[in-house]
C-alpha cells in the first residue's frame, strides 16, 4: 500500500515536470516561428518545426502515459480510503459483536444490541421485540420508550403483515411507518437457521436512506445477539439448575456433611450446622476433627474414605461436659460421572428429642406398672394396717382404764398409731398414682387455680417468712382440667417449694401462652422458688416414684403431679441450679374454642 | 335389750375388734365373713345396723346391700373399704346406704357414726 501511494506521488511529480516541459516547447515553439519567419531561415525552420513536433508526441506521450497512471493511483487511492473505512466498521463491529457475545443475561444483551444500533448504524425512538417461532407465531413480549403513540404503530405495522414476511426472508428491512417516526425497521433474530425473535424500530430516518450495508450491518449484529441470549438463555437455566439443587440442601431439615478425598469439610448444610452447633467459618474448608466434640463423626468419615466409600448406617454419641447428644447417621460415597471416589457423605439427624421421649415413656409406663401393683398392693396393706389401728385402739382404752391412766404406755401406743397413719399416707399415695384418669374436666383459666391454691398456703408462707408473688398473664387461654386434681398438683408444687426455701425465700409463679418449636400453643405455668436447689444427679429422678430426700416425704407426691399433667395431655419439665432454685414448669394445651359454647363454671 | 349390730367382715382380726369396741360400747354384735351367710342371718332376726366390708369372698359388700334392698329390707348400712374412692363409685344415697368408713378403720370414728345412727345402744 505505501509503495502505491509513493508511486502515485511521483507520477504527479512526472505530470508536473511534463506540463513544465511542454510550456518549454511552447515558448521554444514562438520563438522559432518569430525567428524562422523571416525567408533566410526557412530550412531552419522546417528543422525546428519538426524537433517541436517530436517533443510534442514525446511530451504527449508521457503526458497520457502518466496522466493514466495518475488516474490509476486515485482510483487506487479512494479504494484504499474505502477499504480502511470498511475495515474500521468491521473492526468496530467486531468489538460491538465481542461486547455482545460477552453479555450474560438476556437484558443485557437486548440492551447492548439496541443501543449498538441506535449508536452506530440507525437512529431509532421507540423500540419493540415480538418472540416466538414459525410454527408457534409471534407475540409482542417487550417495547422500549414506546409511547401511546408509538404503541398504536407498532399494533398497526402487525397488522400489516411485515412481520411474516421478516421471519420467511431471515432478512432485515425497512418499511415506511405513520405517526411520529417514517420508518419502521425490522431486524431478525436468528438462532441458527431459526428466526426466534424480530425487534421492530421506529425510526426517524427515511426509508430509502436505509442501505444495504445497514441492513448488512445489523444483521451481523442481530446473528450475534441471537447467539448471545441463546447461551444467557442456557446460563440462566444452569444457574436455576444450580439454585434448584443448592435449594435442595439448604433444605433438607437433615444434616449433611460431604468430605472430600483429603477429608475436609466442602458441604455442611444449615441444618447440619444447627445440629453439630456450627458455624459455617468454622468449619468448611477444614476437617471435621478440629471440632474434639466431633471425633466420632470425624472417624467414622475418615474410616468409610479408607473403605472406599462403603455405606454405613449408625449411631453416634458427642459428649461434652455433661451434655450429650445422639446422631443416627447414613454414610455414602460420593461418585464422579466414572463412578469414582471422590469423597463421602453423611446424612445425619438428632435422635436425642426422641430418645428423651424413648425415656419418658419408659418412665410413664413404670409409672403405670407400680401404680397397678400399689393400688393391688394398698388394698391388702389396709386391712393388716386397720388390725394394727384397731388393735392399739383397744388397748389405749385399756390402758386409760388402769389406775394411773396408762400414763407410762400411752406415748407408746400413741406413736404406734402415728406410724399406722404414716403407712396409711403412703399407701393414698400409690393409690392415687394408679388412678385410671378419669377425669371431670372443666373449661377454667390455670390462673384460678394458681391464685387458689396460693390463698390455701398463704399461712403456711407468711409463718416461714417465704414470700409467695403471682406473676399471672390473665389474656391466658381457658384450659380444661379437672380443678381438684389440679388444684392438687399446685399445692403440691407450693409445699414443695416451701420446704426447700429458708427464711427470706421467694416463691414466683407466672403464667403466660408460649409456643412450642411446631408452633403449637400452650399455656405456660412456671413455679419458681429460691430454694435450695436439687442436685443435678437428682434431678432426673424426681418424678420416679419413691424418689425423696425429705425424711418426712412419700416419695410419691411429684410421681402423682407428673401423672395428672400427663393425663390433661400436658407436659411438666424441672430446671434447678443448686443454691439458686427450682424451676418447674408446666405445659397445658389451651381448651379448643368448640367447647366455649359449653356453660362455664364460675 | 341391746340394739343389735351385723359385722360383715371377712378379716378375721378386724371382727374381733370391731365386735370388742362396740360390745363395750353396749351393743350386741353379729359376726359373718360374707354377704351370703349375712343376708342369712338378717332373714333370721331383727339387726339394727349393719357394718359391711365392700372386698370379700362368695358375696362382695355392694351385691350383698343390693340383694338385701331387693328383699325388702331398708336397715341402715356402714360401708368400709380400703378404697377411698368407692365412696364417691358406689352410688351411696339409692343404696341407702347410711355412712362410710375408711380403711384403716379408726375405732373412735366407728363408735361415733354407729352412735349417730342408732342413738343409743339400747332399744
Amino acid at each position: 500500500m505505501a509503495l502505491d501511494q509513493q508511486t502515485v506521488k511521483s507520477a504527479a511529480a512526472l505530470a508536473g515536470l511534463a506540463r513544465q516541459l511542454k510550456q518549454l516547447v511552447d515558448e521554444l515553439d514562438d520563438i522559432v516561428k518569430s525567428d524562422f519567419d523571416r525567408p533566410a531561415g526557412t530550412d531552419i525552420r522546417v528543422a525546428g518545426f519538426a524537433l517541436t513536433e517530436r517533443i510534442n508526441r514525446i511530451i504527449d506521450e508521457a503526458r497520457s502515459r502518466w496522466g493514466e497512471k495518475m488516474e490509476t493511483g486515485r482510483i487506487q487511492q479512494e479504494t484504499i480510503d474505502d477499504l480502511s473505512k470498511s475495515q474500521e466498521e468491521v473492526n468496530n463491529l467486531r468489538s460491538l459483536s465481542s461486547a455482545i457475545a460477552l453479555a450474560q443475561t438476556r437484558s443485557e444483551v437486548v440492551d447492548l444490541l439496541l443501543n449498538m444500533i441506535r449508536d452506530n448504524i440507525v437512529p431509532f425512538g421507540s423500540a419493540a421485540l415480538y418472540q416466538g417461532s414459525d410454527e408457534m407465531g409471534f407475540a409482542l413480549t417487550d417495547s422500549w420508550e414506546a409511547t401511546e403513540e408509538d404503541r398504536l404503530e407498532i399494533e398497526r405495522q402487525r397488522a400489516a403483515g411485515f412481520l411474516d414476511w421478516v421471519v420467511k426472508s431471515h432478512s432485515a428491512m425497512a418499511m415506511p411507518a405513520e405517526g411520529k417516526y417514517p420508518t419502521a425497521i425490522y431486524v431478525p433474530m436468528k438462532a441458527g437457521n431459526r428466526v426466534t425473535g424480530i425487534f421492530l424500530l421506529l425510526s426517524p430516518r427515511a426509508v430509502e436512506d436505509f442501505t444495504q450495508s445497514d441492513q448488512e450491518r445489523i444483521s451481523l449484529l442481530c446473528s450475534q445477539a441471537a447467539i448471545a441470549l441463546e447461551n444467557a438463555r442456557l446460563v440462566e437455566q444452569v444457574l436455576q439448575m444450580k439454585q434448584y439443587n443448592e435449594n435442595l440442601v439448604l433444605s433438607l431439615t437433615s444434616g449433611l456433611v460431604a468430605v472430600n478425598l483429603t477429608g475436609m469439610v466442602t458441604t455442611l448444610n444449615p441444618a447440619g450446622l444447627d445440629i453439630l452447633g456450627l458455624n459455617a467459618p468454622d468449619i468448611i474448608g477444614k476437617s471435621l476433627s478440629s471440632v474434639s466434640r466431633l471425633e466420632p463423626l470425624a472417624k467414622l468419615l475418615a474410616e468409610a474414605l479408607q473403605s472406599g466409600g462403603e455405606s454405613v448406617k449408625t449411631e453416634l454419641t458427642f459428649v461434652e461436659g455433661d451434655k450429650k447428644q445422639i446422631l443416627d447417621v447414613n454414610i455414602s460415597s460420593v461418585l464422579d460421572e466414572d463412578d469414582r471416589v471422590t469423597g463421602v457423605l453423611g446424612v445425619f439427624a438428632d435422635l436425642t428429642p426422641i430418645k428423651l421421649l424413648e425415656q419418658q415413656v419408659r418412665r410413664s409406663d413404670r409409672l403405670a406398672v407400680v401404680g397397678q401393683l400399689a393400688a393391688g398392693a394398698a388394698h391388702e396393706i389396709r386391712n393388716p394396717l386397720s388390725a394394727i389401728r384397731g388393735n392399739i385402739q383397744l388397748l389405749n382404752r385399756k390402758l386409760q382404764k388402769l389406775p394411773d391412766g396408762g400414763e407410762a404406755f400411752l406415748s407408746r401406743t400413741k406413736s404406734v398409731i402415728e406410724e399406722v397413719d404414716r403407712i396409711n399416707r403412703i399407701v393414698g399415695g400409690m393409690m392415687e398414682l394408679s388412678k385410671d384418669g378419669r377425669l371431670e374436666l372443666k373449661r377454667v383459666s390455670f390462673n384460678q387455680i394458681l391464685r387458689a391454691v396460693a390463698g390455701l398456703v398463704e399461712g403456711n408462707y407468711k409463718e416461714a417468712g417465704v414470700g409467695l408473688d403471682l406473676a399471672l398473664d390473665d389474656a391466658i387461654p381457658e384450659v380444661m382440667i379437672d380443678v381438684s386434681e389440679m388444684k392438687q398438683v399446685i399445692l403440691n408444687l407450693y409445699q414443695n417449694a416451701l420446704q426447700a426455701m429458708k427464711t427470706n425465700g421467694k416463691l414466683t409463679v407466672y403464667s403466660g401462652l408460649v409456643e412450642d418449636a411446631v408452633g403449637a400453643s400452650y399455656v405456660q405455668v412456671r413455679i419458681a422458688d429460691s430454694g435450695c436447689g436439687i442436685p443435678k444427679q437428682h434431678l432426673e429422678k424426681v418424678f420416679a416414684p419413691f424418689f425423696t430426700t425429705k425424711t418426712e416425704g412419700t416419695g410419691l407426691g411429684l410421681s402423682i403431679v407428673h401423672r395428672i399433667i400427663e393425663e390433661h395431655k400436658g407436659r411438666i419439665t424441672v430446671d434447678s441450679v443448686e443454691g439458686e432454685g427450682t424451676t418447674f414448669t408446666i405445659w397445658l394445651p389451651p381448651a379448643r374454642d368448640e367447647a366455649k359454647k359449653e356453660p362455664q363454671d364460675g | 335389750m341391746a340394739k343389735k349390730i351385723l359385722v360383715v367382715e371377712d378379716e378375721a382380726k378386724l371382727r374381733e375388734i370391731y365386735k370388742e369396741t362396740l360390745t363395750e360400747e353396749g351393743y350386741e354384735v353379729v359376726l359373718t365373713d360374707n354377704g351370703r351367710k349375712a343376708l342369712t342371718v338378717v332373714r333370721g332376726a331383727r339387726v339394727d345396723l349393719i357394718i359391711t366390708d365392700i372386698k370379700m369372698p362368695e358375696m362382695h359388700g355392694v351385691e350383698f346391700v343390693t340383694e338385701l334392698r331387693n328383699a325388702g329390707f331398708n336397715t341402715p348400712v356402714i360401708m368400709c373399704s380400703a378404697y377411698e374412692q368407692m365412696k364417691d363409685d358406689f352410688d351411696v344415697v339409692n343404696a341407702g346406704i347410711a355412712d362410710f368408713l375408711t380403711k384403716p378403720v379408726d375405732i373412735d370414728e366407728l363408735v361415733t357414726k354407729v352412735n349417730a345412727i342408732l342413738g343409743s345402744p339400747a332399744s
